[in-house]
């Protein structure tokens, strides 16, 4: 397989300034693209489609140097600023270009070219940006959930061995992943953010169960991953061993401003048009009115992903203050899907049609998918909580 | 119109806080205070006198006054030197601002009354409603209209045939309806310019008006922090139920917001906008800070206790104003209205168009 495609390093010219470029010219450059290369049948899917049908799109990208936007150029990324990422986005979405299963770039990338070793850049960046390793994230269990570092999926250090026992759960892409980037409680009686290590697991290893979960959308989006006395080398452990948080926190930039972008209460947006539209609403009083409404939030949530894209340091860190920008963005996006679901009336309670055009208006759809950012990347609750204690520095005077 | 660079905005929101921290003196002395810094005058162009200054200068001067409660005339002279600035520099009004910092208030709003005309000679008959800053102003700028043309006139607040009705605002000041009998005035524009400067002028002035509101939230929510922190029941401070944490963040959160919409909105307002989207910029920004304003009015009410709807805690003030500004020239309500009417864009140019 890693013959019949160009892998990491093939960026047909690495010293591409993709931020220097004018904007315009960087989105013609992309819809041209994509126009080539991303085949019809994959373009406006509904469904989150496994691997094998969307890695000729992923190795396309791969080859053209635009499969990891927020990678260093040197890695084969396109180093774009974040406002640069968010057009990227933009131009993939408005294109309808396939979701692909890639943790590995967007997640794991940084954090192995942060911490790891140069031998693990060597086995997994050239891999993860080949589109051979498709990755996904191991940090969830039953028993661990906001209070993540209270996690207790074991893993045991004997020598260069590590053997790991205990469950992982809600791990997006778990079914199709061939690699898993997971926290292991290593070390006990520690304090709670000790004793924690990232290690980078094969999935293919003997005494790993997967079992896919459904959501209300009928979708396996995730899965509860089972270890069974799973030995792997100790090479794979990414940072120093007991010092996996700081290796997961440090990764965190860029995602915190990502899980606040704007893109999913924008296309919400276009979903109550339609729908106040082809429901006969749209002379409506009330309805214009919430419509204004919707874009006003939806602008308005631009305006402050704008400003925090500009505040973001070229490292990719940024204050605690973004949790904001996610708390806005994801409430946005779920007041105007229950504001299309209420639109759409009596039809609202029709069945999605998974294999329908995404074009189309799927206000069901859209309503439950709508659920999961307020509690994905930190639910909205923690994060008032982190903003009362951090940026208000409330609840600390008892304490002094 | 020029835009101040990082450096002297920065000078100018210090030299305004330094002015607002000071003891308020009494309204003669901060007229003149306002009059000898350039402040009241800042917005008209330099060759009537001002600084040529535009509407990101304005919203620092707004923001700075409001923290020490003395947002009044500034904003309304504002309204009024703009319209001047833009369709009659060379008017004696103009002139009177920049020189001696003799006020002009704007009187362009009928709401139902008797509209006011004007003859060939400049005389006025009619009535203008929710005139603001008329107590303090010696002249008035009306708009009118001559035969089918719209006219801008220029009078003494105290000439003949000028009657002027003051009704107290919460926060002081008035609302004043003045109905005009006869008034001899004079005309300093007409034609087009006249509502097309007005529409310009209100549309900044909304953005002015949306800084004195963020200036208001940044108080009343210190003030609300700051009770959160000392106040202490059932043996700790309030500020450690997360009930009330969750309802301080979400005053942060809002205010973050409306500061982000408001910087855009200015930074943008100095580019070369159609009047459309100036509109729609300043609409947008405005129905944000009412209602962030109105949120932080709610909740820091509510979190201060008893205490907080009196007339003796330091939130008394800015709630007044929050009160009066959010009602000045469009609620958030009639902003989305008017927004509706230009035309909503968001989705215009959105290449994934959501078909049904
Ligand atoms: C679509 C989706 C995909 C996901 N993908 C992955 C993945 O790939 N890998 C992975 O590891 N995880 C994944 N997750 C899991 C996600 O990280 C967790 O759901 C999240 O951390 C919350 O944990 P929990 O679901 O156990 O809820 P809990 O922590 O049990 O919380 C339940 C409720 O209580 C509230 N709550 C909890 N603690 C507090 C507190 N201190 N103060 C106030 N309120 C509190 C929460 O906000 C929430 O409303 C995914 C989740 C979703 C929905």
């Amino acid at each position: 397989m890693t013959d019949t495609h160009p892998s990491s390093g093939s960026n047909p010219d690495p010293d591409t300034d993709w931020n220097a470029l004018p904007e315009a010219e960087f989105r013609a450059h992309l819809r041209r693209f994509i126009d080539e290369n991303c085949p019809q049948h994959l373009r406006y899917v509904r469904r989150r489609l496994p691997p094998a049908d969307t890695l000729p799109w992923y190795h396309a990208l791969a080859a053209a140097g635009l499969i990891a936007p927020g990678w260093p150029r040197i890695h084969g990324g396109m180093e774009l600023s974040p406002g640069r990422h968010l057009v990227f986005i933009e131009e993939m979405d408005a294109a309808g270009t396939p979701w692909l299963h890639d943790s590995g770039v967007r997640n794991l990338g940084l954090a192995i070219i942060a911490h790891g070793t140069d031998a693990q850049k060597q086995r997994y960046l050239p891999a993860i940006h080949a589109g051979d390793q498709i990755w996904c994230q191991g940090y969830s269990e039953p028993g661990a959930g906001s209070d993540l570092a209270s996690l207790r999926c074991a893993g045991e250090i004997d020598g260069d061995r590590l053997t790991i026992n205990g469950q992982k759960i809600w791990t997006t892409s778990g079914q199709h992943a061939n690699h898993m980037f997971m926290l292991l409680r290593t070390e006990r009686g520690t304090t709670a953010h000790r004793g924690i290590t990232f290690a980078l697991v094969d999935m293919a290893t003997p005494g790993i169960t997967v079992r896919p979960i459904y959501n209300l959308n009928d979708e396996a989006d995730f899965c509860e991953v089972f270890f069974d006395d799973v030995t792997i080398s100790t090479d794979c452990i990414l940072g120093q061993p007991h010092d996996g948080w700081n290796v997961a926190r440090s990764v965190l930039g860029f995602e915190r401003i990502w899980a606040g972008s704007p893109r999913r209460a924008r296309h919400a947006l276009g979903e109550l048009e339609a729908i106040v539209a082809q429901s006969g609403l749209s002379g409506d009083a009330v309805w214009q009115d919430r419509l204004v409404q919707a874009e006003f939030d939806t602008l308005d949530a631009q305006d402050l992903y704008r400003t925090f894209a500009e505040l973001i340091t070229s490292d990719g860190q940024v204050g605690t203050e973004v949790s904001a920008l996610k708390i806005f963005s994801t409430e946005t996006f779920q007041r105007i899907s229950e504001w299309t679901l209420e639109a759409a009336g009596a039809e609202g309670a029709l069945a999605t049609d998974l294999d329908s055009d995404a074009r189309s208006a799927q206000p069901l759809y859209t309503f439950f998918e709508s659920r999961a950012p307020t509690i994905f990347s930190g639910t909205n609750e923690i994060h008032r909580n982190i903003l009362a204690r951090r940026a208000l520095g409330l609840g600390r005077e008892d304490k002094a | 119109m020029s835009v101040l660079d990082r450096d002297s905005a920065a000078l100018l929101a210090q030299s305004v806080a330094i002015y607002a921290g000071r003891p308020a003196g009494s309204p003669e002395d901060h007229l003149a205070a306002l009059h000898e810094q350039g402040w009241l005058a800042a917005a008209l162009p330099e060759a009537s006198g001002g600084m040529g200054f535009g509407v990101d200068a304005a919203a620092i001067i707004a923001g700075g006054l409001a923290r020490g409660q003395i947002g009044e005339p500034f904003t309304a002279t504002f309204l009024a030197a703009r319209v001047l600035g833009l369709a009659a520099p060379g008017s004696d009004s103009a002139k009177a601002l920049a020189d001696a910092g003799v006020l002009s208030a704007l009187a362009f709003d009928e709401a139902g009354a008797a509209p006011v005309l004007a003859n060939a000679d400049g005389v006025l008959t009619g009535t203008k409603r929710r005139v603001a800053g008329a107590e303090a102003a010696a002249r008035l700028i009306v708009t009118a209209t001559r035969d089918t043309q719209p006219v801008l006139v220029e009078l003494d607040a105290t000439a003949p045939g000028v009657d002027a009705r003051h009704a107290r605002r919460i926060d002081g000041g008035a609302l004043t309806e003045i109905s005009f009998d006869g008034a001899k005035g004079t005309i300093i524009a007409s034609g087009d310019i006249v509502p097309q400067a007005l529409r310009q002028a209100l549309a900044e002035t909304g953005l002015v008006i949306a800084a004195e509101l963020l200036a208001h939230c940044d108080s009343l929510r210190e003030l609300t922090l700051e009770h959160l922190r000392t106040r202490r029941q059932f043996g700790q401070s309030l500020g450690g139920f997360q009930a009330l944490q969750h309802k301080a963040v979400d005053m942060y959160l809002g205010a973050l917001l409306s500061r982000s919409v408001l910087d855009h909105a200015i930074t943008k307002a100095a580019e070369d906008l159609s009047a459309d989207d100036l509109d729609r910029l300043a609409f947008r920004a405005r129905a944000r800070l009412n209602d962030t304003a109105m949120q932080h009015v709610r909740l820091s009410m509510q979190l201060l206790g008893a205490f907080g709807t009196t007339d003796e805690s330091p939130l008394g003030p800015h709630i007044k104003r929050v009160v009066r500004l959010c009602g000045w020239l469009g609620t958030s309500a009639q902003y989305r209205a008017r927004y509706a009417a230009l035309g909503r864009v968001a989705t215009r140019n959105q290449d994934r168009k959501v078909t049904t």
